[in-house]
């Protein structure tokens, strides 16, 4: 029997053939809803709506309501309740990105926030209108669904996914076949916490998979099948704990069977007395690698008897969605004549292509990032204006589609290097082509104390503190290669455990104080940083932080490597020096 | 009095309030004994009562209890879930529901209007 009602629909089942779409170059190259995805999230919708207004009359308490609001992605905040808007591993369509523009202009102040899961949020609207703006956004097949709760959030992957020169498989299709095996699933809403998944298919990482509750990276095997190896208990928040390889190789027919073993010994043995100590980090670290890979083997053994394994024929059902856009041909000598007209354009052009853009696998073509981190704006905001342009923009120059790092950028894949020029100076009148991608001033920052609920600093004032200090860009290009997030509490939303320069907000007898670590790095190598010492006053910040950057500088001519990165030079010198510069100056 | 939906449709008629298994913080189904899995797989009813909401282990017992189990029998919760947990339990093989004191059963079987049902 085939279930009519899609998101709690509990054998999964992707053989209909109705998700078998015909793609040609009109149409998207992204998931493109079928019907029954429709319909489901209607159902869904009208179920959400109707408890909301049952709420909103008073016959549901709040410690009842809580969790179906929050599965909801719906928070009470400090100002206005917030929402959450699931991106799924960051890929938006620009009839999409104008509904979150509608929904900004009508129902909030004008902008929503890219959050550091490639989500997007709304911190104004009113608990009134939730309802409508749901199903303004549900007509453009947008949802809030599970980007909060004690569930399994939204699948996150690498922002360059299909069009990086260095993937070995495209993660995309298997995103999409774990989005909806994860999306209503009925055994897992009530986890004993939230639970993040995160998909690479390239060398480098670019999804942080070690810093996920499971992290997948595609990997062919000695026969040339694909699987993936699996990483599980890497996390950050209070106990930053990089994740554990649990199986070097899972092929792709089992992977589901596999994450529902994970997620079962997770759900039955994870901690559910104390909510600081019930990730599965602490459940792997308590019982330890081996004893959790024997659990799971054993789930998987009983989960086979009477579960199938994916067929390749699914397995394409999905990947018919991501097909290659039909690429125009660039003649090698079109890129030469583009290389050698490079010279003569703009210096502002210039450090837009170098920081902004990078390298496609198609000749011709470069992948653009649109930099949120203009001095304006709090670090990943997005005007509604500026979201409509965007919409235009990736209509005009990448084939529909945009997408949203967990840098708080966005990015549009697949433009022709002839039209680089043109796209460049659209962004620019919108302030978004500031060339600082990959730099001191590309910060990642949580919205703080001045949103959050949760938070105990305000965060985005210290970003822009340090934004002021860091704004002549020639100085910007020569410190180089940087990260540094801000987190304006323990719950390490901004990811600064990672980050070469992470700032954590700290609230001492209602004071705010700021922590700052040093040689932190995400990617192949990531480590998590070390605490400096004591904690500044926020207006003592970034005066540190260019106090660090001298220090840098001073030591990167001690060998003979041009540009040295700073986390590089931290590598070789060692946190001590940076702490006796910093400390000795200031006393 | 307590209300009982099954099938769709609700029933008033007094019910037998037996509990089989309380599902409790204590609670580890995996170290049920043997004998006491089988006995308990022999009932014609299985009835679950859920002591808080929050605790989502009852999710996994009663998928097992429909796969790896293979319990073709009506299975039945009661206690402290929530009218809006019905989608989930039903999706993981349950069939019917007691439903606490007061509970607003209209809104009960419009969710459950909204979901398929389950395939075991």
């Amino acid at each position: 029997m085939r279930p009519t009602f899609y998101f709690y629909r509990f054998n999964f089942d992707s053989s209909n053939t109705d998700r078998y779409v015909f793609v040609n170059k009109w149409l998207l190259h992204m998931y493109q809803y079928s019907e029954q995805d429709r319909s489901s999230l209607t159902a869904r919708g009208e179920i959400f709506q109707r408890q909301l207004a049952r709420h909103l009359e008073g016959k549901v308490s709040d410690e009842d309501f809580r969790p179906i609001r929050l599965q909801q992605g719906l928070y009470i905040q400090r100002h206005a309740p917030m929402l959450r808007i699931a991106i799924p591993y960051g890929m938006v369509s620009a009839k999409q990105l104008r509904a979150l523009a509608d929904v900004a202009h009508r129902y909030d102040k004008d902008y929503c926030h890219i959050t550091t899961r490639q989500n997007v949020q709304f911190n104004w609207l009113a608990l009134n209108d939730i309802s409508t703006v749901l199903t303004r956004l549900a007509k453009a097949d947008l949802h809030s669904i599970q980007t909060s709760g004690n569930c399994i959030r939204n699948i996150t992957s690498d922002p360059f996914a299909g069009v990086v020169d260095d993937e070995v498989i495209d993660p995309r299709p298997y995103c999409e076949l774990i989005r909806q095996w994860s999306l209503g699933h009925p055994e897992f809403a009530f986890l004993p916490r939230k639970f993040k998944i995160s998909i690479t298919g390239s060398k480098k990482d670019r999804a942080i998979i070690q810093a996920h509750d499971i992290g997948l990276r595609l990997v062919f095997n000695a026969q040339n099948e694909i699987g993936f190896q699996v990483l599980v208990g890497g996390g950050l928040g209070r106990t930053p704990v990089i994740g554990t390889v649990i199986s070097l190789f899972v092929p792709e027919a089992d992977i589901l069977d596999y994450l529902t073993s994970i997620l079962r010994v997770y759900n039955q043995y994870g901690r559910r007395d104390n909510k600081y100590k019930a990730r599965i980090k602490i459940l792997v670290k308590a019982i330890g690698i081996d004893h959790f890979r024997a659990q799971v083997e054993q789930e998987l053994n009983s989960v086979q008897q009477y579960s199938k394994p994916i067929t390749p024929d699914q397995i394409e059902s999905y990947a018919v969605h991501f097909k290659q856009p039909e690429y125009d041909v660039i003649s090698e000598h079109k890129i030469k004549q583009f290389s050698a007209d490079l010279k003569h354009k703009t210096i502002g052009f210039k450090n837009w292509y170098q920081r902004n853009t990078q390298a496609h696998k198609v000749p011709g073509y470069r992948s653009v990032t649109v930099s949120l981190k203009d001095h304006s704006n709090a670090p990943g905001d997005i005007k509604n204006h500026q979201l409509q342009v965007v919409a235009d923009l990736c209509e005009a120059y990448s084939f529909g589609v945009a997408r949203t790092t967990h840098e708080q950028n966005m990015v549009l894949a697949d433009v022709r290097i002839d039209q680089l020029d043109g796209l460049w100076q659209h962004l620019n009148k919108l302030n978004l082509a500031s060339p600082n991608i990959g730099t001191i001033n590309d910060m990642i920052c949580c919205p703080g104390l001045d949103f959050c609920s949760l938070a105990n600093t305000q965060s985005i004032p210290v970003a822009q503190a340090i934004q002021n200090v860091f704004s002549d860009m020639d100085y910007v290009f020569d410190i180089g290669d940087l990260t540094l997030n801000i987190s304006g509490c323990m719950n390490a939303c901004a990811h600064h455990h990672l980050a070469n320069i992470g700032i954590l907000g700290v609230d001492k007898k209602g004071q705010q104080f700021f922590q700052i670590s040093l040689g932190g790095q995400k990617g192949n190598n990531t480590a998590i940083g070390k605490i400096l010492g004591p904690a500044f006053k926020a207006s003592e910040v970034p005066e540190v932080i260019e106090k660090i950057i001298q220090l840098y500088l001073y030591r990167r001519g001690d060998i003979e490597v041009e540009n040295e990165s700073f986390i590089d030079t931290i590598s070789r010198v060692g946190i001590q020096y940076f702490k006796e510069g910093v400390y000795d100056a200031a006393h | 009095m307590t209300l009982l939906i099954k099938q769709g449709a609700v029933l008033t008629a007094p019910l037998n309030h037996s509990v089989d298994v309380r599902f409790t913080a204590e609670l580890q189904p995996e170290n049920m004994t043997p004998d006491a899995m089988q006995q308990l797989l022999s009932l014609q009813v299985i009835t679950i009562e859920i002591e808080d909401f929050n605790d989502g282990r009852v999710f996994s017992f009663i998928h097992m209890l429909r796969t790896r189990y293979q319990y073709r029998g009506e299975l039945r919760v009661s206690g402290q879930y929530l009218i809006d947990q019905m989608a989930m339990l039903k999706a993981c093989g349950v069939d019917s529901f007691s439903l606490p004191e007061g509970s607003d059963y209209e809104h009960a079987l419009f969710i459950l209007s909204k979901t398929p049902e389950n395939t075991f």
